[in-house]
């Protein structure tokens, strides 16, 4: 098809222009699928409103301007000044239920007791071994009241009447006698609890325990520990390695 | 605006934000001395009170004299050394007069104070500033194998540190008791890796029987920071006010609490003793080598490490419920906290 002609068609077909009057086959298809394009074209629908593009946007400027909102309607400007009002009409209604309510310390009411803290693991676990212990020199060594092994067996042999358990118990009591710390226990040392289930633990130490923190002078000791070696001299400071894990560390006190 | 600026700088600058070495060296200078050993000086002492008494850093050598800044000087002797913290006590052979100690026990470390210590450089003097980052860490000293509350601290390193004491408006704060290891870096092609010194050099030479390519940097401390700070720890101001306490009582000795045990984690919870010091208080209430500590006081025992941080709440003297188990039974028992010095 020469150049000339698909021109014409092209006009024909999109600017409306008149067809040829003599068209060959090849031509006359041609101007069939120019006419489906021009009605697939027509069908496009617009854009929807809600769908802005900078061209969109660039005509609504250009065309319309900026136009200004309309001001805030005044029947509406009550709400200003109500809504702190009911902010405190709440609060004051609030605060009086619950000063209505009984507390603590107040009219003979039963007292509200806190539960401890959650039990927190303060340190983790290390897998280093600290061999390290030094003799220390005790300053005094005040006589202690103390649990007899003797009295701790007699309590078991009282209840169970296991002799064969009993008599291996009292072994182990005869391994390391102390005999001034059995006779102050015969005389004056009760045993305050014996147990011999476990699991009877918060029995015995009633609602009032606590995790270990130290004071606050000192601060809770959180994180991981830091291994402090001794310094080698006066030339350098101590070194310091901080371990992860402490389930096989020694320490004492 | 600029008045307003300068006005609002002057209110929240305290003394130990503001950023002078004269500032610094004002306040403690006129009590410290330079303490000589050897023929050299070790360290700086800070005077405690008026009868010439000094609290310096351990004092390894022959002791030999103390220098002030004036015109001051004069033979000393070792009163104590505490080997917990690693302050001596020391005592001028002479009156040390006309100069009025100021130093005072610690208060308690926020997260964030200023401390400064001055670090003795041949005879020169400089200023060791560092910042509390952590008031909450647990030291483990391995000698005496115990479990102590230690403040971490950040501090430029621009002298050796060793023996500086740090102070913050006339308050003792202790020895910087250690500085967090070295670690090395060693990288591989793309791979680093930060590892301790004492496993480095087994790694290297691995490394190196490979033929593979190795760059090593050796960090002389593990430095944080654009100014390459380096991470130390201080004992906890409680232990540093029974320092203070203990040098300034007639005695002169630092007492710290003692039951006399070492433990180790119990697989079932609690701290299990693996051994009791002759004569100390736990000996005396009956426990023994096997026993598994569950409570202490008021306090539950739920490893090794809650033992030891536990003693720390107790004085010399105090009686304390401990709760133990043996074998399958539970017991109780009234102990006297002692007393121990290091």
């Amino acid at each position: 098809m020469r150049k000339r002609t698909e021109d014409k068609i092209l006009a024909a077909v999109f600017e409306d222009e008149n067809l040829p009057e003599k068209l060959s086959a090849a031509e006359q298809r041609r101007v069939d699928e120019y006419q489906q394009i021009r009605m697939t074209l027509q069908l496009l629908k617009e854009v929807p409103e809600d769908q802005m593009s900078k061209e969109r946007l660039r005509d609504a400027i250009l065309n319309r301007g900026l136009d200004t909102l309309p001001p805030v309607a005044p029947r509406w400007r009550w709400q200003v000044i109500a809504m702190p009002l009911a902010s405190f009409a709440l609060a004051y209604l609030g605060m009086s239920v619950v000063n209505s309510m009984p507390t603590p310390g107040k009219g003979g009411e039963a007292r509200i007791v806190t539960a401890a803290t959650e039990p927190v693991d303060l340190l983790p676990k290390t897998d280093r071994i600290v061999r390290t212990a030094v003799t220390p020199e005790p300053i005094t060594v005040p006589l202690q009241r103390s649990v007899a092994p003797r009295d701790t067996l007699a309590s078991l042999k009282s209840r169970t009447g296991n002799r064969r358990k009993l008599a291996a118990q009292e072994n182990v009591g005869k391994v390391a006698p102390n005999p001034m710390l059995l006779a102050s226990n015969e005389t004056s040392a009760p045993i305050n609890s014996v147990d011999r289930n476990p699991s009877t633990k918060s029995e015995q130490t009633g609602s009032n325990l606590e995790t270990v923190t130290l004071d606050s002078s000192s601060g809770a000791m959180n994180g991981p520990i830091v291994v402090i070696e001794p310094a080698a001299s006066t030339e350098e400071p101590a070194r310091a390695t901080e371990i992860s894990s402490g389930a096989h560390t020694l320490v004492g006190g | 605006m600029l008045a307003v600026s300068a006005a609002l700088a002057l209110v929240f600058l305290t003394d130990d934000q503001v950023p002078t070495s004269r500032t610094m060296l004002r306040e403690p200078l006129p009590t410290t001395v330079i303490v000589y050993a050897d023929g050299r000086p070790v360290g700086r002492g800070y005077m405690l009170d008026s009868e010439g008494f000094f609290i310096v850093p351990r004092i390894v050598g022959r002791p030999e004299r103390i220098q002030s800044d004036g015109t001051n000087s004069a033979d000393f002797e070792l009163v104590k050394t505490d080997g917990l913290s690693g302050l001596s006590l020391i005592r001028s052979v002479k009156p040390w007069t006309g100069v009025t100690a100021i130093l005072k026990p610690p208060t308690d470390r926020q997260d964030g104070d200023v401390l400064r210590g001055i670090a003795v450089n041949g005879t020169e003097n400089r200023v060791v500033t560092g910042e509390i980052v952590g008031k909450t860490r647990a030291g483990l000293l391995e000698s005496p194998n115990r479990l102590v509350p230690v403040n971490e601290i950040r501090y430029q390193q621009t002298v050796n540190p060793a023996g500086v004491i740090f102070m913050r408006q006339g308050e003792l704060h202790g020895l910087l008791a250690s500085v967090l290891n070295a670690t090395v870096t060693i990288s591989t092609g793309n791979q680093i890796q930060r590892v301790n010194p004492d496993s480095a050099q087994a790694m290297t030479d691995s490394l190196q029987s490979n033929a593979n390519r190795l760059e090593i940097t050796n960090n002389q401390f593990q430095s944080y920071g654009p100014g390459g700070l380096v991470v130390g720890h201080l004992l906890g101001s409680d232990i540093i006010r029974r320092v203070y306490e203990g040098f300034k009582s007639p005695s002169r000795r630092v007492v710290y609490p003692f039951f006399g045990v070492v433990c180790r984690n119990s697989m079932s919870g609690g701290a299990e003793v693996v051994e009791v010091s002759p004569k100390s208080p736990a000996e005396q209430a009956g426990i023994r080598p096997g026993d598994v500590l569950r409570q202490v006081g008021r306090f539950v025992i739920t490893n090794q490490f809650d033992y030891s941080a536990v003693i720390w709440k107790f004085k010399p003297g105090e009686r304390v419920a401990v709760g133990y188990q043996r074998a399958r039974s539970r017991a109780n028992v009234d102990v006297t906290v002692g007393g121990i010095s290091y």
